[in-house]
């Protein structure tokens, strides 16, 4: 999907530069998803034998909802961002200016959800160890 | 030392530990793109803490699931951040050299032996016995480099990366296998063989 972007990109801006710069952000946003979609799926795998503590009012459950509605709301944003990226890309009066415009605001979404997704796992009381080992 | 450590992990840490998972499941997966970024990044975390013991691990990481992957593979960048002990046993081990396996991880120490043996039979049991699927397969990379493997395996390894859905291995295994079964004239046995590569192949486009 996002090769078929950047030769959208390529007709519509004559600016490499800020074609590679938005193609390198929407490429973080495809591992950044990822990296949503893991912790997700850890957190599913939590509910599932989770008890009381952990489900309780002031328990993590409560808080990983919050964190997670706030994340709905910032991937919608991105959503947004993107739309936009193509639009100007499909527009060839579209600057370069808008484009990095658009990056920045991407970059500055992205920098809060790995910062909600730090928080996720700093909820979770099942986290087991990071250690960066050899597999 | 300890005072400094902070407590729950280190951003740098937890960013570096999660993009090397993704690193390792898009490698094995077959989305070398996606592989690509994820490993950048973790390396970009990692390169945080100046630490070059860390930086070779990441590379030997990506090392490792090449040789898991039965990738010739010279490891090159590992050996430029060489010096650690445990780093420099575990790169030789990927090498196929025989390696003292106090300093190796844990799941591969009664790999180092059933292959000090020359027992192909032993060496089957001992990687059925790894848990990490992960670690399995990169014990049968070393097994394979050893020359101390038969069908049987490829069939486990295979096997393994089926069920984990890791294309990239499995498709190499398969490969193995189906000149393996040739050259024993088991028509029967490379057809079926075929058939699993021909479903692999299927998902490329």
């Amino acid at each position: 999907m996002l090769a078929e972007k950047k030769s959208l990109l390529e007709m519509a801006t004559g600016d490499k530069k800020g074609q590679e710069t938005l193609m390198k952000t929407l490429e973080q946003v495809a591992a950044i998803t990822e990296t949503v979609d893991g912790t997700i799926r850890r957190i599913d795998g939590m509910v599932s034998k989770a008890d009381e503590a952990v489900l309780g009012d002031k328990g993590s459950i409560a808080i990983v909802n919050n964190i997670l509605l706030d994340l709905e709301a910032k991937f919608k944003r991105l959503d947004t961002l993107i739309d936009n990226a193509v639009t100007i890309s499909a527009d060839l009066q579209g600057t370069t200016q808008d484009i990095s415009l658009v990056r920045k605001e991407a970059e500055e979404t992205i920098s809060s959800m790995e910062q909600l997704i730090q928080d996720v796992r700093n909820s979770l009381p099942f986290e087991q160890k990071k250690e960066i080992k050899l597999p | 030392m300890a005072a400094c450590s902070s407590q729950p992990s280190p951003a740098w840490q937890n960013v570096a530990y999660t993009q090397l998972a993704n690193y390792t499941e898009s490698y094995l997966a077959g989305d070398e793109r996606l592989a690509g970024i994820h490993f950048d990044k973790a390396l970009e975390h990692i390169s945080k803490t100046g630490d070059p013991a860390l930086v070779g691990r990441a590379w030997l990481t990506r090392c490792a699931l090449e040789t898991a992957a039965l990738i010739e593979t010279p490891c090159d960048q590992a050996k430029e951040y060489g010096g650690d002990p445990a780093n420099d046993s575990y790169r030789a081990m990927l090498e196929g050299a025989t390696v003292k396996s106090d300093l190796l991880p844990a799941q591969y120490r009664d790999l180092m032996a059933a292959l000090a043996k020359r027992s192909t039979k032993e060496v089957n049991i001992v990687l059925a016995d790894i848990d990490e699927p992960v670690s399995r397969l990169i014990g049968v990379g070393v097994a394979l480099k050893r020359g101390t493997f038969d069908t049987a395996t490829l069939e486990l390894a295979a096997d393994c990366a089926s069920k984990n859905g890791w294309k990239t291995p499995l498709a190499a295994y398969l490969l193995r296998l189906k000149t393996a079964y040739g050259a024993a004239g088991q028509s029967d046995k490379a057809a079926a063989v075929e058939a699993r590569f021909e479903i692999l192949a299927g998902d490329k486009k």
